[in-house]
Parts: C-alpha cells; sequence; structure tokens
C-alpha cells in the first residue's frame, strides 16, 4: 500500500505509527530525545515523547486510496487554494512564492 | 466619512465591557521570573476547573498513549507532565477564550476566536519555524486578540459595520479600506487603542495595530510575526469562516528571512497538527 505524510500532534499519536522523518526534542538548545526516520513508535516512545514534552510528530500513514480518488482530491484541493488566492497579487513573487507551496501542501 | 470614532470615543466604553482577564496580566509580568511564573500559573490552574479538566485530559490523553493504564488525578503531576510552557499556553486561551466570547455579542464569538486561536498558532509557529523569539507567550496573546478592534465594532457600531462588511465582500477589498472610509479608523487601530487600555505590553499593542500594514513598523517584533500569521491563517484556510489571502507584505518576509520554500512544507504541517488539536481540546471542554 501507498503511504503519506502526516502531522499529528503528540496527543493523537498511537503506537506503531512510523516516523516520517527524524523526530528530536530539543530543550534550552540541549538535545534531550531522538529517534530516526522510519521508527515504529511504541507505548514506551510516547510516553517518552510525552515526558519531553514533544509537541507534534511527522508520520508516513498507509495511503488507501485509489489513483483516481487520490486525483480528484488534489484536484478539489486545486480549486479551494485557486479560491483562497483568487484576490492575491500573484505577481509578487513572495505571494506566488507562498501560493506555490500551500498548493503542493495541499495536493501533496 | 460617516462617523468619527476617535480614541476617548472607544475608551469611553471601557466600562461597559467585560474586565481583562487578570491571569494574562499575571502572566505577562513574570515572565522574566520562572518561580513567579509558576505560583502565579498554579493559582490559576488550581482556581479554573475548565482549565485544570483540560490539563488533566492532556497528561492522561499523553500517559494512556503511552501504556499507562492508573488514570492521572494529581494535578501538580498532570503539570509536570505536560510541562510548564503548554500549562501557560493553555491557561492563556482559555482565559482569553472566555473573555472574547463575554465581548461578543451577535453571534460574533465564535467565528473570532476560531479565526483569533489560528493566527496564534500561526504566530507561534512562524517565530519557532524564523528562530525568532516568541517573546513569552506575547506572540500568542496577540494573534488571539489581533481582531479585537472587530468585536468592538460589533459590540457598538453594528449597523455600520455590517455595511462595512458587505462592502468588503461585494468589492472584494480588504476590510480595513471601508472601516477607515466609514469610521476614520480601522479595527486595527482600535484593537490597539483597547489593548493599550488593558495595558497590555508594547509589541502586542503595535502587532494588533499594523497586522494589516506591517511596513510602517517592520522593527517591532510582533509586527511583521502577526502579519504573516494572519495571511497563513487564510492560506491554510483554517478559520471557521471565509478564507481570502490579500496584501502579503514582502518586506515583512524579508525581515524574518522568511523564504517560502521546500521547508514551508514542515511548517504548514505543524501549523496544521497544533490547529485541529487546540480545536478540539478548546472545543471539547
Amino acid at each position: 500500500m501507498q503511504t503519506r505524510l502526516s502531522y499529528f500532534c503528540i496527543e493523537e499519536a498511537r503506537p506503531g505509527m512510523v516516523l516520517g522523518a527524524l523526530l528530536t526534542v530539543v530543550t534550552d538548545g540541549v538535545l534531550r530525545f531522538s529517534l530516526p526516520s522510519g521508527h515504529v513508535l511504541t507505548e514506551d516512545n510516547l510516553f517518552q515523547l510525552a515526558a519531553h514534552h514533544a509537541e507534534v510528530i511527522y508520520v508516513q500513514e498507509p495511503d488507501p486510496r485509489s489513483a483516481e480518488e487520490a486525483e480528484a482530491e488534489a484536484a478539489m484541493a486545486t480549486a479551494r487554494v485557486n479560491s483562497i488566492f483568487a484576490g492575491a497579487d500573484l505577481a509578487n513573487p513572495v505571494t506566488a512564492a507562498l501560493f506555490a507551496q500551500v498548493l503542493r501542501f495541499r495536493t501533496a | 466619512m460617516k462617523r468619527a470614532l476617535t480614541r476617548e470615543k472607544v475608551l469611553a466604553t471601557a466600562n461597559r465591557l467585560p474586565s481583562f482577564p487578570r491571569a494574562i496580566q499575571g502572566i505577562l509580568a513574570t515572565l522574566d521570573d520562572p518561580a513567579a511564573s509558576a505560583r502565579i500559573l498554579d493559582q490559576f490552574v488550581r482556581s479554573d476547573p475548565a482549565v485544570a479538566a483540560r490539563i488533566l485530559y492532556l497528561a492522561n490523553s499523553a500517559a494512556a498513549h503511552g501504556g499507562r493504564r492508573d488514570r492521572i488525578s494529581n494535578l501538580p503531576f498532570a503539570v509536570s507532565l505536560i510541562g510548564h510552557r503548554k500549562v501557560r499556553e493553555l491557561v492563556m486561551m482559555s482565559s482569553l477564550q472566555g473573555f472574547i466570547h463575554s465581548l461578543a455579542e451577535r453571534g460574533a464569538g465564535q467565528w473570532l476566536w476560531s479565526h483569533g486561536l489560528a493566527v496564534s498558532i500561526c504566530c507561534e509557529e512562524v517565530s519557532r519555524h524564523v528562530a525568532a523569539s516568541p517573546l513569552g507567550g506575547a506572540a500568542l496573546i496577540a494573534g488571539l486578540l489581533h481582531d479585537v478592534g472587530q468585536l468592538w465594532l460589533i459590540r457598538f457600531e453594528a449597523d455600520a459595520f455590517a455595511e462595512v462588511q458587505r462592502v468588503a465582500r461585494d468589492e472584494a477589498v480588504s476590510i480595513d479600506l471601508p472601516e477607515k472610509e466609514a469610521f476614520g479608523h480601522d479595527h486595527a487601530t482600535i484593537g490597539a487603542w483597547l489593548a493599550e487600555n488593558w495595558l497590555l505590553p508594547d509589541p502586542i499593542v503595535q502587532g494588533i495595530q499594523y497586522h494589516h500594514q506591517p511596513d510602517s513598523a517592520l522593527d517591532e517584533p510582533l509586527v511583521p510575526i502577526v502579519h504573516i500569521a494572519e495571511v497563513l491563517s487564510h492560506a491554510l484556510d483554517l478559520s471557521q469562516s471565509e478564507s481570502r489571502v490579500g496584501y502579503l507584505s514582502a518586506q515583512a518576509c524579508a525581515k524574518l528571512d522568511l523564504t517560502w520554500n521546500a521547508d514551508s512544507q514542515h511548517l504548514f504541517g505543524r501549523i496544521e497538527g497544533r490547529s485541529r488539536h487546540a480545536n478540539a481540546l478548546l472545543w471539547a471542554a
């Protein structure tokens, strides 16, 4: 099955989730805790993450959508982003760059 | 101009508004003194059952997902588990949630709270992303209160403000333009007058005042952050309202050394994850 990357708050995290990127907890400039990309979270990890006050994790989730469903969702997301930016000045390079990144985020 | 609002006219209504939450003043006054800040938070957490319930919920949620079977009912342990910073954030959000709803009339509270919450999370995450100091929670408060001037307009100039909203919608212009036309000032200025009157620190007042026109006050630490945060909250469609990206200041982005590139995906993901969680937590209680 294909996967997709999503962010979750630590309270939403569950054992068995697979990290999509290196996870580090840094406090006052000191590395307190880290887990590698691809690590499968255990119950102990989740308690340790809570105890180290981690907030958000990046997870590789199963993506059960067919190619057609993914394409249809991307088309809807594109229409929504276009509507949100309809009044924006896309000739301004900064606004255009934000638009491009939001579009990428919504259609990933 | 149909009617000229002045600072004096706006502040003359202050005694008809609910009191600004004392917890916020206490937290802001003790940011440089962790022991005093912890005492203030402890007092507030013990005196507010809704905040205590949310802290216990968060601690139990974290503990349960970590496989812990027994239920945490000890508040100091719950506070130590979720951390001082998160408790402070929760106290500020909870007290301002009650304040905004008591200030709001005509059903505006829910929309402005939802939008303020989204902007406050964007403020904190943008600060973190560009490694700017979040000024000990000031970014969060500025985000939550940036549109408080609109609440004042809805309460005291309801009909005229409804017309302003109609013009902004029909002509697809930023709302500050018809506001200035109708009242002589926009909601950002009215909000800044109120924030000053509540004795909020100057960076918060400036962040509210210039969130639509950041280029004239870019050296104020919260001005570029609140401006960009509001644009992002619309771009990511986070508020329970009509999202519309208008003006984005290139100078504000440059001031923060913020470039929209592949790294922005992580910023967007963090904002979306935190917003989803904050909405669930704060609406559930």
